[in-house]
């Protein structure tokens, strides 16, 4: 699977910003610069896939702020952050909240450009995770409540028979509720039932 | 008659006779005499005749037809006291020659006597006539004798008070005399042309030489050129100065060939009739070292300083010389890719290597001014643009300012600012007021962050510079303490900073103070004078 998403690049420094957006431009990446965090939050839509380059002090609101800003509305793009002067609490910090590195200036371009990939590659993943989470919430959404009602206890490693006596209506009924739901969860047999309602986290 | 006098014959000769024979042959023997004779026939024309002439001697005959002969004599006398009268009358008319004298006559004659003794009475006459003005004469000669030894007397006492005057004078003269002579300052008395017309005893000492010397040399010949090439104007013209008194510190050369520093002082006076310069100096070279030193104290203390200030910045430094190390290391890589992907195109090679170029020298400037600033060395005056001097200082502080979130707020007057100072001292000032400020804005909130720096006139002569931050302030402690030496709020402050902010503008002639803001932090000021004439040489 190839990520392709867009590299935010968040600076004040104009000739850094020039020169990483003319790095990550010969990798043939989409980018977008900005100088200040309000900048990129007045422009950014979370639809568009991609990763955020950051410094990490900035006037005004500062990257490790950015970083909980969009945390706190639930943004779950992949950050790098890069610092002048190497700061553990504040990388350890920032490490915890989910940034995907924590890169010390002079960053090797290199090494940066391989962050780069993998946190796209991560965010690529995240929203595929999520889309699919997203098809398996609204297939769950489709099920009556009965066929929930049997799914629910399918996943527990029940028989039908057992589901029946729990439930107190046939065994036949039951196996036309978990046929109607695994057909509505595009599941073939029960184990594959079981991954996805894991998947949804129900399990 | 050889014994007729000037007098006698200004002095006329009166004879009233109503007798016409008698007066024609009188007035001719008397004439013959040589006497000047005015006769006349009755008493009214002989008392016209006393009054309007210089009669001495009258003869008169005392019958008379028109006035009694007593009365006669009585207003001759009356009209003229000095008029000698001599009675010529036929005998028996006249009771006795007592009787004459008595009424005032001279002589008295009798007509039937010989001329002879008429004409010897007159002469007797004429002498006592001229007695009497001999007795004026000595009269008025006693009196003026008199006047003039009062006058002499006034005059010699005058004289003496004179005598007493000089004396009082010279004493003076010689008492202000040894005033100069034993002062512990050199004093010179020096002309328009620069020729020195007066010397004390201490003025040679300071100059190493005897005072005649200072006499014969003229005192030009002592006073060299300043190191900025100018000659010390008071001493080759100390009239050429407006004000008065002058005062001034300037180097002297000494007759060994050393320079010792004077403090002198120059006053216009006239010095006898010409218009001189009284130059009082001295020999201020061991205060002039003293000072020195603390001066080169100053700068090996300040130089401490500024090594603290940069090891304190160290990781600011390190940031902002990250930030064009990184911009160099991406170009070089996008070069790179785009070479080995086949991809470089030779303008765009060119395009990011020239921004490698810009971030290089960048990061050179940094190094450069970093050098500048710690390097030890000599305090050196000239004249700087204060709000170029304040951009140097912001480059400095930028990357720190950024790391803390801290807005910089340059309010720069438009125009330059010149004032005389050093450079890289004036530099630490500003740096270490601004470190403060931003130090002290660290427990504030992000969004009220701000350093401002203002610079502005202050009146026609000063300039002066406010770094003002929105920090938590004092904490009750005085504003004087903060200037103190040692104090200190930082745990890894020297406290040092301020105390020597503050001796280095106080050295450039100005005052540096701080003031807490009316809502928060605190706004430190300083003034320095203005460049004299520093408006002109902009360009």
């Amino acid at each position: 699977m190839e990520a392709n998403g867009t590299v935010f690049v968040v600076d004040d420094d104009a000739s850094v910003r020039r020169s990483l957006a003319r790095l990550i431009e010969s990798v043939g990446r989409p980018f977008q610069t900005f100088s200040t965090a309000k900048e990129f939050m007045d422009a950014y839509d979370p639809a568009t896939p991609g990763c955020l380059v950051l410094d990490v002090r900035m006037p005004g609101i500062s990257g490790i702020e950015l970083q909980k800003q969009l945390a706190g509305k639930g943004i779950n793009i992949p950050i790098i952050i890069i610092t002048g002067h190497g700061d553990i609490p504040m990388a350890a910090d920032a490490m915890r909240r989910g940034a995907v590195d924590f890169m010390e200036k002079p960053v090797s371009p290199q090494l940066l450009l391989d962050r780069v990939q993998q946190a796209l590659s991560q965010d690529f993943d995240n929203r595929q995770i999520k889309a699919e989470r997203d098809d398996l919430a609204t297939r769950v959404t489709r099920l009556t409540q009965r066929e929930r009602q049997v799914v629910d206890l399918a996943i527990t490693g029940m028989t039908n028979k057992q589901i029946a006596t729990q439930l107190g209506v046939s065994p036949q009924a039951i196996d036309a509720h978990r046929a109607k739901a695994m057909s509505k969860m595009h599941a073939n047999n029960v184990p594959e039932l079981v991954k996805l309602m894991v998947k949804t986290g129900v399990g | 008659m050889s014994e007729i006098t000037q007098r006698e014959r200004i002095s006329r000769l009166l004879i009233v006779e109503d007798d016409e024979p008698q007066l024609r042959t009188l007035t001719a023997i008397m004439q013959d005499e040589g006497f000047e004779v005015i006769g006349c026939s009755t008493a009214a024309e002989g008392l016209d005749h006393i009054k309007q002439e210089d009669v001495g001697v009258a003869i008169v005959d005392l019958r008379l037809p028109d006035l009694s002969g007593t009365r006669l004599l009585e207003q001759l006398q009356t009209l003229n006291g000095a008029v000698r009268i001599i009675i010529n009358t036929a005998y028996g008319s006249f009771d006795s020659a007592k009787d004459a004298v008595n009424l005032g006559a001279f002589a008295y004659v009798e007509k039937a006597a010989d001329p002879e003794e008429l004409v010897r009475q007159v002469h007797r006459a004429f002498r006592t006539h001229l007695q009497h003005y001999a007795d004026d004469l000595e009269v008025a000669v006693a009196m003026r004798t008199s006047e003039l030894q009062q006058a002499n007397k006034a005059l010699r006492r005058e004289i003496a008070e004179h005598r007493e005057t000089e004396e009082a004078l010279r004493e003076s003269e010689k008492s202000f005399r040894a005033l100069a002579e034993n002062a512990t300052d050199g004093i010179l008395i020096v002309t328009d042309a620069g020729t020195c017309r007066y010397a004390n005893k201490h003025a040679g000492q300071i100059a190493g030489c005897a005072p005649a010397e200072l006499l014969e040399a003229g005192f030009k010949d002592l006073s060299p050129a300043d190191e900025s090439g100018n000659v010390m104007e008071v001493f080759r013209n100390p009239l050429g100065w407006d004000t008065v008194p002058v005062q001034r510190e300037t180097v002297l050369l000494r007759k060994d060939g050393r320079r010792i520093w004077v403090e002198l002082t120059a006053a216009k006076t006239v010095w006898q009739g010409e218009p001189a310069a009284l130059v009082v100096f001295r020999d201020v070279t061991d205060r002039e070292a003293a000072r020195e030193r603390s001066r080169r104290h100053q700068a090996e203390l300040a130089h401490v300083s500024r090594l603290s200030t940069m090891g304190e910045m160290a990781s600011g430094i390190a940031h902002e010389l990250n930030q064009p190390l990184f911009t160099i290391m991406n170009f070089a890589q996008t070069c790179r890719f785009k070479i080995e992907s086949g991809r470089a195109s030779p303008n765009e090679t060119l395009d990011n290597l020239e921004e490698i170029t810009a971030a290089a020298e960048k990061a050179g400037q940094i190094i450069r001014r970093l050098r500048e600033f710690v390097r030890k060395r000599e305090p050196r005056r000239s004249t700087i643009d204060i709000n170029k001097i304040i951009h140097e200082v912001v480059s400095f502080v930028e990357s720190e300012a950024r790391i803390d979130g801290i807005r910089l707020r340059l309010v720069l007057a438009l125009d330059e600012l010149r004032v005389q100072g050093d450079t890289v001292l004036i530099q630490q000032v500003i740096l270490n007021l601004a470190r403060n400020g931003i130090e002290a804005m660290t427990g504030s909130k992000v969004d009220e962050r701000e350093l401002t720096i203002r610079t502005s006139e202050a009146g026609s002569d000063a300039i002066e510079v406010a770094v003002c931050d929105t920090g938590h302030g004092l904490s009750g402690e005085p504003v004087d303490r903060l200037f103190e030496a040692f104090f200190t709020t930082k745990p890894e402050g020297l406290g040092l900073g301020l105390s020597i902010s503050r001796s280095i503008i106080e050295a450039e002639g100005g005052h540096l103070v701080a003031t807490p803001n009316p809502d928060r932090g605190m706004t430190f000021r300083f003034t320095l004078p203005v460049s004299q004439g520093g408006q002109n040489d902009g360009s």
